[in-house]
């Protein structure tokens, strides 16, 4: 098992650099001036526009730069925006709400999605699997930000049931619709994943084995089917957690959700390059070790990984 | 031996010998072969499974009729998309404007129609696109291993670890108001293709290993003719699933960067403006909103259809019904 | 025993299982009767498709996807249980019906532990873990021990612990008891016996204090440990994938029987696992069944084994019963033209090596060729005595010559840094292959037989030592050369399903070698196409047809055809036929036969069945864990084993017992 994390973490290294490489040389290969651009219509004086260039070392070669931010990201300096603010502090302002909100979807398309996915897959061709299959159908074709137009409409705006904006702070209540929002489409995905596999594992020969044991159906679905469906679909869900924080870009824009996804959205309208690539880069280790951890859950359930040479 | 046979219908309870007639019983040939029938190759069973699927015909129907109106809108509709009068602004629906007009004063119709062919091609050209650099990345590494797997493996988990929303939302800045449906599908192609890649690799390594591929090395093929003539044309199937079930997300990937101003500029017609131009009057008129959707949703729909048909027939194992 | 005195255990009566297909209902068991008595062993032989399985799985009630029973009876411990409720069918599974799978590796789940699967079995069927219900073992003791409920009560691992120090402090050497005091299997009964006949004093005493009965740990310990399992307790907690193919088997068999069934359905037990191995497990599940007095019914496709084990014989063909009786009666006199066929086909009960009509005269004429007074002086080393391979003549030139051939394995290493492992999966193995004769190499996996096939075929390359094929070394062979090579040494693999091509027509398969090495014109490959076809036996029209429309031993033929379209003069047969039913199995053999009689063909046959060697070849080498421990005349091989493992592969060949039997 430690062998197998080492590896793990080995493998983590290359990504890194590479990934964030790859984002800071597309941030940086964006056309305009972002300093002239600070100064509005006007422009900035020369002097002050270089003094900032240096201060950002935006002067450099494009290698020294990406050293410098490199150094940074492992010095927790990330530097400072245009509005003189640090990187950091946004970040570390706005991330817990990200936080909250993925959690939430990712636990509303998870459990929801396997409960669902299983039944489906075991009542395979009744009118519950057979209605679920076209919600899932339904809701991968529809664009994300238009379930939560239609959510803020009828659930937030004529049935009153839930906040239909997160104005006013981000509490569990505010983010549930953002939340069923973020989560809809990989709801629908791990509802058909699950379902597939649970199809799958119940032509197995260890489950006739388990039934010829004389073991009851009940404990045969929740003991052998259940688990080793569910390894594919904790793949996915490692997957998934880029998509979600993609997702958040939409989500939180369009229920006013001050997030890492509004925020990062904004600095890249306007034009903040150091914020964009601290955020994103924020982001890509968030990724990195959300899918260490899938990849250790991964290995809890299925021992053939855990004890892999 | 006793000789003088004669048959019972069934054994006795007491277990003695047994024989069933010869006669009703009738041997036939040890290893018959049976010729008769049509050919079935992997193709033309896979044509047979899927022509026999009633939701295959439903999504071939609306992709043809979405074809048809994204290569001549001007069949569907005698509306110019671009004739926005602000008189007009919110009008109900009259005769020849069926879905009235949005607040700009344009007919609602009219734009939806004219605005299939941007959805159309940024789908059809980003599955292809993602489909021949996925299968070439993951076809190599799969078949020669070793190094070269390794360094393609590392790269496909980088633009793993880059989820596909930020990294083309970071990129489209690039084009900006120069941005046009072949940019979207560059951009789109440059970080979709890695889950291909996995299935081609996937495809490369199980073919590689089988009896055929050791068969044709032992009578004198080259590397490479194995590749493409038998490694390649084992891996197609899977390739073909991945690209059309991926297609649909690939329109609502457009969409959602047209949506958030960051992918084609307002000058080109894209389903994901007329979304967000509608945000505005979301609260008093929402259809205006779910008819552009309702187009995209069908599209994508169809697609998704397409794409669920087509991994039955080419992948009986994983048949969901 | 006679059997007509006690009412059948299982009896079925006209039995019909149907199966729902896109192409209409599919009738898999037509009218099937038979039955089985308590304690007896009933086998069900048929080959592929015959019904066998799918009779016995209607019995546990688990038929697979659409199938369904449509008529007919199946009463088992006077119960009609094919139209049992769910629920009653859950208390017979187990309980009284207990199942051994077919394919040891896929019948375990993956993620649970070992223990926690056997525990499983115990469980769901209400078993008190802490006593047997079963007095076997004491009986053989010759001990006496007064048969009581509490002297049933198992030993528990505190419980042994407790008991070997007790016995130590008395000063006995403890050795011999470890091995005999197993928790969750031996009793008090059985543990007074052990005692006493170590010596111990006071044995009843120390019995009675300490053997108090196991809990569910101790039982799946016993459990796995009475199938055979060595380090039971330790291998309790480990998961399948670390298990050989026959130690799963084993707990396959100690889940089977974990309920004490009155009726253990093996499904091919054992069909997937080496022979030797094969052997003992069946031996340990015969006795096993004997002891706890289960009635088995055992379907194998193996009509030798099957005699062997069984004392009552039910042949299947096509979905129905053909012929069914005693066994030795029916092996003696089989009355149906199918029982007939199938027991002129059983390799292991035929013993002489297959010609083909014509053979004699081809072969002497090739000789007469071959005898050029150069063969002799071409590069031979090291080759032993032989006689010639089936002709009168000399001996014939030697075409392929392994000499001293090694080759290792780089195990990637645990650390990295540390120096990496090697492993020899061929240790310096040398033989020789005469022109026009068939040499087998005989091995279990992991001997190393396929390796060496793989390096004659220059696939791979070998470590140290050489390949001499027509009197150059193969490893050497580059471009042209190579490609001339290839020309000339051909391979047939094991795998039907997977050696052809499936996007391939049966007519580019075997056009491939031809177009790959620019032979002909299109329309004089296709003439050549057609006629290798009609070598093999396959009609033209099959030129249309695709791999997935083929039965396997047509696709053998067919991967035959290909390997012989270059016209070589070595055929590789990697497996060839393992995989085949015993009657196409035949079939292809007699197909090989007849072509090296007319082709004049040299092979080299790979394989794991020695009752086939019987059949085709003229010299056999034996192989183990890489080494070649014995090579000689096929006849005397057989005659005269020389080394252990070869007597003990002779041994395991099924049914090779009954022979003397049969011929008495």
């Amino acid at each position: 098992m430690a062998r197998y994390v080492g590896q793990r973490l080995l493998q983590m290294i290359p990504v890194f650099f590479g990934a964030t490489l790859l984002i800071y040389a597309l941030v940086f290969a964006m056309p305009g001036d972002p300093i002239q651009a600070m100064g509005g219509e006007r422009g900035l004086p020369i002097a002050m526009a270089n003094r900032i260039r240096a201060e950002y070392h935006l002067d450099q070669p494009f290698f020294v730069q990406y050293w410098y931010y490199i150094k940074g990201v492992f010095t927790l300096d990330l530097g400072m925006s245009f509005q003189r603010r640090p990187v950091f502090d946004i970040i570390a302002q706005v991330y817990p709400t990200t936080a909250k909100l993925a959690v939430y979807a990712l636990a509303i398309e998870g459990i929801l999605g396997v409960a669902v996915g299983l039944i489906s897959g075991i009542r395979r061709g009744g009118i519950f699997d057979t209605s679920f299959l076209a919600v899932s159908l339904v809701v991968i074709s529809i664009p994300t930000f238009v379930i939560g137009f239609v959510l803020q409409y009828f659930i937030g705006l004529k049935a009153g049931i839930l906040p239909a904006t997160a104005t006013g702070g981000a509490s569990w209540r505010a983010l549930t619709l953002p939340a069923i929002t973020l989560g809809s489409v990989s709801f629908a995905y791990v509802l058909r994943l699950t379902r597939t596999s649970v199809i799958e594992t119940q032509t197995a020969d260890f489950v006739r084995t388990a039934m010829a044991k004389g073991v009851t159906r009940r404990k045969v679905v929740t003991g052998h089917i259940l688990r080793n469906s569910l390894i594919p679909v904790v793949t996915f869900l490692g997957g998934d957690l880029g998509a979600l924080m993609g997702g958040a870009i939409v989500t939180e824009g369009v229920f006013h959700v001050n997030g890492i996804g509004h925020t990062l959205y904004r600095a890249i309208t306007r034009g903040e390059p150091t914020t964009v690539v601290s955020i994103v880069t924020v982001l890509v280790i968030v990724i990195m070790i959300a899918n260490l951890l899938v990849d250790l859950l991964y290995a809890a359930l299925d021992p053939r990984i855990r004890y892999a040479k | 031996m006793p000789s003088d046979t004669t048959f019972a219908d069934k054994p006795s309870l007491d277990q003695s010998h047994f024989c069933a007639d010869p006669e009703k019983t009738k041997l036939g040939a040890i290893d018959e072969l049976r010729t008769e029938g049509p050919i079935s190759s992997f193709w033309s069973d896979a044509w047979r499974a899927l022509r026999r699927r009633p939701l295959f015909w439903i999504s071939v129907f609306l992709i043809a009729a979405l074809t048809m109106i994204a290569l001549f809108p001007g069949i569907f509709t005698s509306e110019s998309p671009t004739h926005c009068e602000l008189g007009r602004s919110m009008d109900p629906s009259t005769s020849g404007h069926p879905l009235g007009f949005n607040r700009q004063g344009c007919d609602i119709w009219a734009r939806v129609i004219y605005g299939a062919r941007t959805s159309m091609t940024v789908g059809i050209l980003s599955a292809l696109f993602t489909a021949l650099i996925g299968a070439t990345v993951g076809q190599l590494a799969g078949y020669f291993g070793g190094w070269l797997d390794g360094i393609l493996g590392r790269i496909v988990d980088i633009f793993y670890a880059v989820p596909i929303v930020l990294a083309s939302v970071v990129v489209m800045q690039v084009f900006r108001d120069r941005a046009t449906a072949l940019s979207v599908v560059l951009v789109i192609s440059l970080f979709a293709w890695t889950p291909v890649a996995r299935v081609a690799r996937g495809a490369a390594i199980e073919a590689k290993a089988s009896d055929f591929v050791t068969a044709s090395k032992a009578l004198g093929l080259g590397k490479y003719a194995i590749l493409l003539r038998h490694i390649l044309p084992n891996s197609i199937a899977p390739i073909i699933v991945t690209a059309t079930t991926s297609l649909g997300t690939f329109i609502v990937l457009e969409a959602t960067l047209s949506f958030l101003g960051v992918g084609l500029p307002p000058s080109v017609l894209s389903w994901g403006h007329e979304i967000a131009n509608a945000q505005v009057t979301v609260k008093t008129h929402i259809s205006v909103l779910l008819y552009p959707a309702g187009a995209l949703a069908l599209t994508v729909l169809a697609f998704i259809l397409l794409g669920d048909a087509v991994r039955d027939a080419l992948d009986p194992k994983s048949a969901t019904r | 025993m006679s059997p007509a005195k006690k009412d059948p255990l299982l009896e079925v009566r006209d039995l019909w299982v149907t199966f729902e297909t896109s192409a209409g209902p599919l009738e898999a068991v037509r009218g099937a009767n038979l039955c089985v008595y308590p304690g007896q062993t009933v086998a069900i032989v048929g080959e592929s498709g015959s019904g066998k399985s799918t009779l016995a799985h209607s019995v546990i009630g688990l038929l697979p996807g659409t199938g369904k029973v449509t008529s007919g009876e199946i009463i088992f411990e006077g119960e009609d249980i094919a139209h049992a409720s769910r629920k009653k069918m859950v208390e017979v599974r187990g309980a009284r019906i207990g199942m051994v799978p077919q394919d040891p590796m896929s019948n375990l789940d993956p993620v649970w532990r070992i223990g926690r699967q056997v525990r499983e079995a115990l469980e769901a069927n209400g078993i008190d873990p802490s006593r047997s219900t079963y007095q076997h073992l004491a009986e053989e003791l010759a001990v006496h021990v007064a048969d009581t409920e509490d002297g049933r009560l198992y030993l528990s691992t505190k419980g042994r612990a407790a008991l070997l120090a007790e016995v130590a402090s008395q000063g006995i050497d403890i050795e011999k008891l470890e091995e005999k005091l197993i928790p969750g299997f031996t009793t008090r009964m059985e543990a007074t016996a052990f005692l006493r006949q170590a010596g111990v004093t006071d044995a009843e005493n120390l019995a009675e204090t300490h053997v108090t009965g196991g809990n569910a740990k101790d039982r799946v310990t016993g459990l796995l440990a009475e199938a055979g399992l060595p380090d039971a307790a330790r291998r309790a907690r480990q998961f399948p994938h670390e298990f050989s193919g026959g130690m799963r088997q084993r707990t396959l068999i100690a889940m089977g029987l974990a309920a004490r069934p009155a009726l253990l359905i093996a499904d091919e037990p054992t069909s997937a696992l080496d022979v030797t191995v094969q052997r003992q497990i069946l031996d340990h599940l015969g006795n096993l069944t004997k002891g706890l007095d289960t009635a088995t019914l055992l379907i194998t496709h193996d009509l030798g084994l099957a005699a062997e084990r069984a004392e009552h014989l039910v042949v299947m063909y096509r979905g129905e019963v053909v012929e069914s009786g005693p066994s030795l009666t029916i092996l003696k006199g089989p009355r149906h033209p199918y029982t007939q066929r199938l027991v002129a086909a059983a390799p292991s009960l035929s013993s002489r090596r297959m010609r083909a009509n014509r053979i004699t005269t081809v072969v002497e004429n090739t000789h007469d060729g071959e005898q050029a007074p150069s063969s002799a002086s071409s590069a031979v080393v090291g080759v032993s005595e032989r006689k010639a391979g089936g002709g009168t003549g000399g001996r014939p030139k030697d075409l392929l010559v392994i000499d001293h051939l090694t080759k290792e394995f780089t195990i990637r290493g645990r650390t990295p840094g540390r120096k990496a492992a090697t492993f020899k999966a061929v240790d310096d193995v040398s033989f020789t292959v005469p022109h026009g004769t068939t040499v087998a190499l005989v091995g279990e996996s992991g001997s190393g037989k396929s390796t060496v096939a793989n390096i004659v075929l220059r696939l791979l390359e070998p470590t140290a030592g050489r390949v001499m094929f027509d009197g150059g070394d193969v490893a050497h062979l580059r471009g042209k050369d190579l490609f001339n090579f290839r020309h000339r040494v051909q391979p047939v693999f094991q795998d039907p399903y997977g050696s052809l091509d499936p996007m391939y027509s049966i007519y580019r398969t075997i056009e491939e070698p031809l177009r790959t090495h620019k032979i002909g014109t299109k329309k004089e490959r296709e003439a050549k196409v057609r006629e290798l076809l009609d070598h093999v036996a396959l009609p033209a029209s099959t030129m249309r047809r695709f791999p997935n429309e083929l039965s396997g031993g047509q696709r053998q033929r067919v991967a035959v055809a290909r390997a012989l379209a270059l016209d070589p003069e070595v055929v590789v047969c990697d497996e060839a036929v393992s995989a085949l039913d015993v009657l196409v199995q035949a079939q292809i053999l007699e197909l090989l036969a007849t072509l090296q009689a007319d082709l004049g063909l040299t092979y080299l046959f790979i394989t794991h069945d020695l009752a086939v060697v019987r059949k085709v070849s003229d010299w056999v080498c034996v192989m183990q864990t890489g080494k070649l421990v014995e090579q000689a005349a096929t006849e005397e091989v057989f005659a005269n084993p020389k080394t252990e493992y070869t007597q003990a592969l002779l041994d395991a060949i099924p049914g090779g017992s009954l022979e003397l039997a049969l011929s008495g």
